[in-house]
């Protein structure tokens, strides 16, 4: 014990500067939605249908919704087309060459081969040097020759040593072969092609095009179409990497001369397609409007998923500026990602894609009818009625509206499409019960915010959450709604269970914040049928007679309940169980006026530009007064959860020290100001700290509490 | 009388080794500007006032089929800047391959004109964490010892789980933007001393309070332009 008091501080030390772990760790939750974001679903674009196009989707499905939205419906082939693997720099195809190699017997082992270089100029930007075509032909040449000459051959070993030269320069160099030997016309002619393409990997421009310039003009040699059209190629680098621009125009007049020479064979696919990368560059708008055209060609097949790679390239390349209006699909694009006017067009052209675009602005008389006009089974539907409605809303015809909207929702659209329509028949209802029974969604997707595109639900997810509500429904519920209409809401057959039973959580601690005894006593009977596991707690809750204990009571169990909250949540709302410390500190509440939305719920700003999300409308004039008086009550009562409970307990630990409850209270409390929204300001922490170790110096809940916050 | 004071001294010492680690990137700037996979022209940045964690290297498997793809965009910075080699981690499909592979295309970043750290910017999930600390481990070993070895850190790893206590690296950097609605908007409470140097935030969300003395990684949504670094310097300066 000589050294206690040493040993007694080394272990404050640690306690002060070590780390205090929480129980589990999770990644952030996603996030439930009820329509999507960036795409139609897969699901939708299979059955023909583009569900309801947002401005905000992905160019390329919106490219694909036009094609489909102009009566050129995807085929099978197509919509199974994908995005082809990059092989440039492929680990595979180059194990593939080094595997080829051993074809000869005594060939030095090579166990890597580097294929980057650094960009000229350049300190950190690197280019894959040699392209996967460029071993897989080796490779093929390799087992040709070997056949032809032997695999023990002077020919095929002079062969492979050239070879190897020429593979030295993508990632090093320089390394140019040597003439081959005279005597073999084959290996003479396969050696100045791999001069050339040495000299291409190896950034000798000039030198490598006129090789590859006089082997094209060699009738005998069997490299004389590969040459021409790596020629081309040899201009493109050029341009790229040296930025010679005016090579570009050199590599368009040889790739332009092959593309529209029958005889250059399969080089003529290659070339056309290389010209739409040379032209890119040139003429992007130019480019783009023959990509729209091929788009609009049915059975592109496997052709379709680079057309819409590139056209997706190009207009970001682009950035806005120079689209091609001649184009219809590039200029519709252009007005539906914008707030430019669609009408004229649309009254000029009467297609699909035209009255989509003008609807999302206009609320034109005769757009509306066209509107009204599309039958279910057009592709056009979903984005037509949505808009539409949204239109007669805008013009204030709210009761063809809401039998419009009524009309779309009997015929049971895709679900996705279904939220969007309950959503504006949310914002139509006229009463109570219509506000409930349009109020629940079914979600479509479950997003985390790196996740680039929308995916259907998982099974597991829709288990935990069959049916939610969105922000529109929950805004009305937490700023508008009195508590009597919640009391209802937590047993009215409109709503599923999970709902009310949410429903029934929140609106008993706003009735206790409240004080409203016989609101918070009808509802505690109620939480206890829907969630078991409050029950015994909403029984001792009930057993209180007196409104200071009951009160008291209640807050014990918030205290212990880091999940309760006056409020209902949109989506999953708080995953962590009610009785749980949440790892990422969503315990209890804070209060705050409704928030003006930002972007992510694009589709409810359609309703409620001003961002403030939910009806208000279907509520009496003094329904909706008492409501919002109870949401302006609770935020003077209790707009911070911990001052509130810390408060209460305080006050009860002095005038009722004999009470059992109270060293946990205050335990909890003191635990609440770190784990909950705390001012950092707040004396409630330190009093709640210094009441416990003053009043109950040899309580185990004294001891568990070590610092205050 | 001595060995009391020794001991004294050691505890105290020991105490303020726990509370202050030494700074993991020392001589290099506050601030690091994240430069992703987009044509960067940063000739406008102040080297002394920050310095840039690019892309270097993207590294992506589905199961041992590994695609390794080298920085293909440009990167113009002042001379004298502090620079970052990022090598993002991907796994597309499982299973993990080789970590010895993986390491070796990590390496190559080391061929790069002067850098002052590599970080490793993989979101492991639990199942492949395992495969992680031994990809660092082994990557540590083989690595210059110069060189800083630095990750990004998800938030929930820095709350308290002490997967990454063994780690051997530098620094991790808690990443505290695209979290999602539940997002903790305070870093002060990051229990892994590991993760009390650094803290990554993002032009394009509130940033969240963040302690004096954490140096700044800053992610852009798009190209970085003088007018965004600018705001990002002077979101800098009001965090620190």
């Amino acid at each position: 014990m000589k050294y206690g008091w040493v040993l007694g501080l080394v272990l404050l030390s640690l306690l002060v500067f070590l780390p205090h772990y929480l129980d589990s760790c999770s990644f952030a939750p996603p996030e439930l939605r009820f329509t999507t974001y960036h795409n139609p679903l897969p699901g939708e674009l299979s059955s023909g249908r583009v569900g309801v196009l947002r401005p905000h989707f992905r160019r390329r499905y919106l490219l694909l919704a036009y094609r489909e939205l102009s009566g050129v419906p995807l085929t099978a082939d197509e919509m199974q087309a994908k995005q082809p693997e990059a092989t440039g720099g492929d680990a595979r195809i180059i194990e593939a060459w080094l595997n080829a190699r051993k074809l000869v017997p005594g060939a030095a082992a090579i166990a890597s081969l580097p294929n980057e270089k650094r960009v000229p100029g350049q300190d950190y930007e690197t280019y894959t040097n040699c392209l996967g075509d460029a071993f897989t032909t080796a490779a093929a040449t390799l087992q040709d020759r070997v056949k032809q000459w032997g695999a023990t051959s002077p020919q095929t070993a002079d062969w492979l040593r050239g070879q190897d030269q020429v593979f030295q320069n993508c990632g090093a160099g320089p390394a140019i072969p040597n003439a081959a030997p005279a005597g073999d016309k084959l290996l003479s002619a396969d050696r100045d092609y791999q001069i050339a393409a040495a000299q291409m990997y190896a950034g000798y421009w000039d030198q490598a095009r006129s090789a590859f310039d006089r082997i094209a003009a060699d009738a005998s040699s069997p490299w004389r179409a590969t040459a021409r059209y790596v020629a081309a190629r040899v201009s493109i680098r050029q341009a790229t990497l040296s930025k010679d621009t005016p090579k570009v125009g050199d590599a368009a007049t040889r790739l332009e001369a092959i593309a529209k020479d029958p005889a250059a064979g399969p080089w003529q696919a290659r070339a056309q397609a290389l010209l739409g990368f040379v032209r890119a560059s040139s003429e992007p708008g130019r480019q783009l409007a023959q990509l729209g055209d091929q788009l609009m060609r049915p059975g592109s097949g496997q052709q379709l998923e680079r057309v819409l790679e590139d056209y997706t390239a190009i207009w970001d390349h682009m950035n806005g500026k120079d689209i091609p209006q001649e184009n219809d699909l590039a200029h519709w694009i252009d007005v539906f990602q914008s707030t430019q006017a669609a009408l004229d067009t649309w009254r000029e052209k009467k297609t699909l894609p035209w009255l989509i675009a003008a609807l999302r602005q206009s609320d034109a008389a005769d757009l509306i009818a066209a509107a009204r006009a599309v039958k279910p089974d057009s592709p056009a539907w979903d984005s037509a009625t949505y808009y539409g409605i949204l239109a007669q809303i805008r013009s204030g015809n709210l009761d063809a509206a809401r039998t419009w909207a009524d009309e779309a929702i009997a015929a049971k659209p895709e679900t996705a499409t279904l939220n969007l329509l309950r959503s504006e028949r949310v914002k139509l209802s006229r009463d109570w019960a219509e506000f409930l029974r349009f109020a629940p969604r079914r979600p479509v997707t479950a997003m985390t915010d790196d996740d680039d595109l929308d995916e259907p639900i998982d099974p597991d997810s829709l288990k935990r959450k069959p049916v939610a509500l969105d922000e529109d429904s929950v805004g009305a519920l937490n700023h508008v709604v009195p508590l009597s209409l919640l009391i209802d809401a937590a047993k009215n057959s409109l709503l599923t269970a999970n709902l009310q039973a949410d429903i029934a959580q929140a609106a008993w601690v706003r009735a206790v914040v409240l004080g409203d005894g016989p609101s918070a006593r009808a509802l505690a009977q109620r939480l206890a049928k829907l969630k078991p596991e409050l029950a015994g707690d909403m029984a001792k809750y009930l057993a209180d007679q007196d409104p200071a204990a009951s009160r008291f009571t209640a807050t014990f169990l918030m205290l212990r309940a880091p999940g309760m909250e006056p409020l209902v949540r949109a989506g999953f709302g708080r995953e962590t169980p009610v009785m749980k410390s949440d790892i990422m500190r969503d315990n209890w509440w804070l209060l705050k006026p409704p928030d003006r939305e930002d972007g992510k719920h694009q589709a409810l700003l359609d309703l409620y530009p001003d961002g403030h999300f939910g009806p208000v409308d279907f509520l009496p004039p003094a329904q909706r007064a008492q409501g919002e008086k109870e949401w302006q009550d609770l935020n003077r009562l209790a707009a911070n959860s911990v001052n509130y409970l810390c408060a209460n307990t305080i006050d009860w630990a002095r005038a009722h020290p004999q009470d059992a409850r109270v060293p946990q209270a205050l335990h909890l409390a003191v635990e609440a100001t770190h784990y909950g929204p705390s001012e950092k300001s707040s004396p409630y922490s330190r009093q709640a700290f210094d009441l416990l170790h003053r009043v109950y110096p040899n309580s185990d809940w004294t001891k568990r509490t070590k610092y205050w916050y | 009388m001595r060995g009391r004071r020794a001991v004294l001294l050691l505890t105290l010492f020991g105490a303020c080794a726990c509370g202050r680690r030494p700074d993991p990137l020392p001589g290099t700037p506050r601030v690091f500007l994240w430069a992703w996979e987009h044509p960067e022209h940063l000739t406008f940045l102040d080297p002394h006032a920050a310095g840039v964690a690019f892309l270097a290297r993207s590294v992506d498997w589905r199961g041992h089929d590994v695609t390794s793809t080298p920085r293909h965009q440009p990167l113009d910075v002042p001379p004298g800047t502090a620079m970052i080699a990022v090598v993002r981690l991907e796994a597309v499909a499982p299973p993990l391959p080789d970590a010895g592979t993986i390491v070796q295309e990590i390496l190559t970043v080391e061929l790069l004109p002067p850098i002052v750290a590599v970080q490793i910017d993989f979101d492991a999930r639990e199942s492949e964490r395992q495969w992680y600390a031994g990809l660092l481990h082994e990557l540590r070993g083989r690595l210059r010892p110069s060189i800083p070895l630095t990750i990004t850190a998800l938030a929930s790893w820095c709350l308290g789980d002490p997967w990454i206590r063994s780690l051997p690296v530098s620094d991790a950097v808690p990443m505290m933007f695209r979290m999602g609605g539940a997002g903790p908007r305070e870093v002060g409470d990051y229990s892994l001393s590991v993760c009390r140097s650094s803290v990554g935030v993002s032009t394009d969300e509130i940033a969240p309070v963040v302690p004096r003395g954490r140096r700044l990684f800053i992610f852009h949504p798009g190209p970085w332009t003088a007018s965004a670094y600018r705001d990002a310097m002077q979101l800098a300066r009001r965090l620190r």
